[in-house]
């Protein structure tokens, strides 16, 4: 296990390194997440109205947690149509399913296979194993980048896949 | 006419919330996890797939004992990322420790992902250090858990 002197040479290195840091406001005077949902408490918020402060707090990047939301924020690269299916994501999250909801421009199938956009079509997964298998353009499928499926949580209508014509 | 003093004021210091833990957290039980993850999966952070190994590279990886995918050879890479507290309010992680080929791990992992391995198609990145979509919604949904279970837990103490 390195010890904290290792740490402390690669951040102090003159040249660039590979990291990670997170970071949030040093004050001198803090309190414990805990220490200040106590303090709240005593002073008679309602919890439930505390827990709904907290939560805003962490989705919107406030006094609390808005340095901790920069700091975590993605690094992932996405393209255009990737905001597409990141805004589904960010909506229902993890744990919901995911259909695979084709929109072919060629064929787009191999027969067989999970290779191909028809194929996939209808199938429902989470999230995480849709990334397994390749999510749409991340090379999974024989369109590679130039896949233009998308991932439809399940609770929507299912559609017949869209067959786009080539321009 | 009643005249009313106040005596005293009752105030709270302006304070902050030291979230230290959350973020020493997010990192071991989140971030670091799903680089090694993705590593395993032959996934970048962008949810991309690394392309497939040539057949010769396959070959010499496989001779040598190594694993027959991207980035996964004598599984030095994968354990080389820790985290650790750098003063108050910081966290790093970050590749570390030297390796058995003489590079550093986080000299191999800057060629690996800024740098570019040569290769007869040209120089081939990988993306995998870094914190992905997933990751980043991971650590959002434990800290909502964190969050809901210090107000379930927490005992208001009576006023006195």
């Amino acid at each position: 296990m390195p010890d904290q002197k290792t740490f402390d040479e690669l951040y102090n290195r003159e040249l660039d390194t590979m990291a990670l840091i997170l970071e949030t406001k040093a004050t001198r005077t803090a309190v414990t997440l805990s220490e200040y949902i106590q303090l709240r408490l005593m002073q008679g918020t309602d919890a439930a109205i505390l827990r709904d402060e907290l939560l805003t707090d962490l989705n919107e990047g406030g006094r609390i947690f808005g340095e901790f939301r920069r700091a975590i924020k993605s690094t992932a690269r996405g393209s255009v149509n990737r905001i597409r299916d990141d805004a589904y994501f960010s909506e229902f999250g993890t744990t919901t399913m995911y259909r695979w909801s084709a929109v072919l421009v060629n064929t787009c199938s191999v027969p067989g296979t999970l290779k191909g956009c028809l194929e996939r079509h209808g199938l429902v997964k989470t999230w995480e194993e849709w990334e397994e298998i390749g999510l749409p353009r991340s090379g999974g499928t024989v369109c590679q980048e130039n896949c233009h499926c998308v991932l439809v949580p399940d609770k929507f209508a299912e559609y017949e896949p869209i067959k786009r014509a080539k321009r | 006419m009643i005249k009313a003093t106040v005596k005293g004021k009752l105030s709270f210091p302006d304070f902050g919330v030291d979230i230290t833990d959350i973020l020493m957290e997010s990192a071991t039980k989140e971030i670091m996890p799903d680089i090694n993850a993705r590593i395993n999966k032959s996934v970048d952070i962008s949810d991309r797939r690394y392309p497939q190994l040539a057949e010769s590279t396959v070959k010499i990886k496989m001779k040598k004992g190594q694993w027959a995918q991207p980035l996964i050879a004598t599984g030095q890479l994968r354990s080389s990322m820790h985290a650790a507290l750098l003063g108050k309010s910081k966290v790093m992680i970050a590749p570390v420790g030297n390796r058995r080929d003489g590079l550093l791990n986080n000299e191999l992992a800057d060629i690996l992902q800024n740098q570019g391995v040569r290769t007869k198609k040209g120089k081939r990145y990988f993306e995998f250090f870094g914190i992905s979509r997933l990751a980043e919604e991971r650590v959002i949904q434990r800290v909502k858990k964190r969050i809901q279970e210090l107000i379930d837990n927490a005992r208001p103490k009576d006023i006195r």
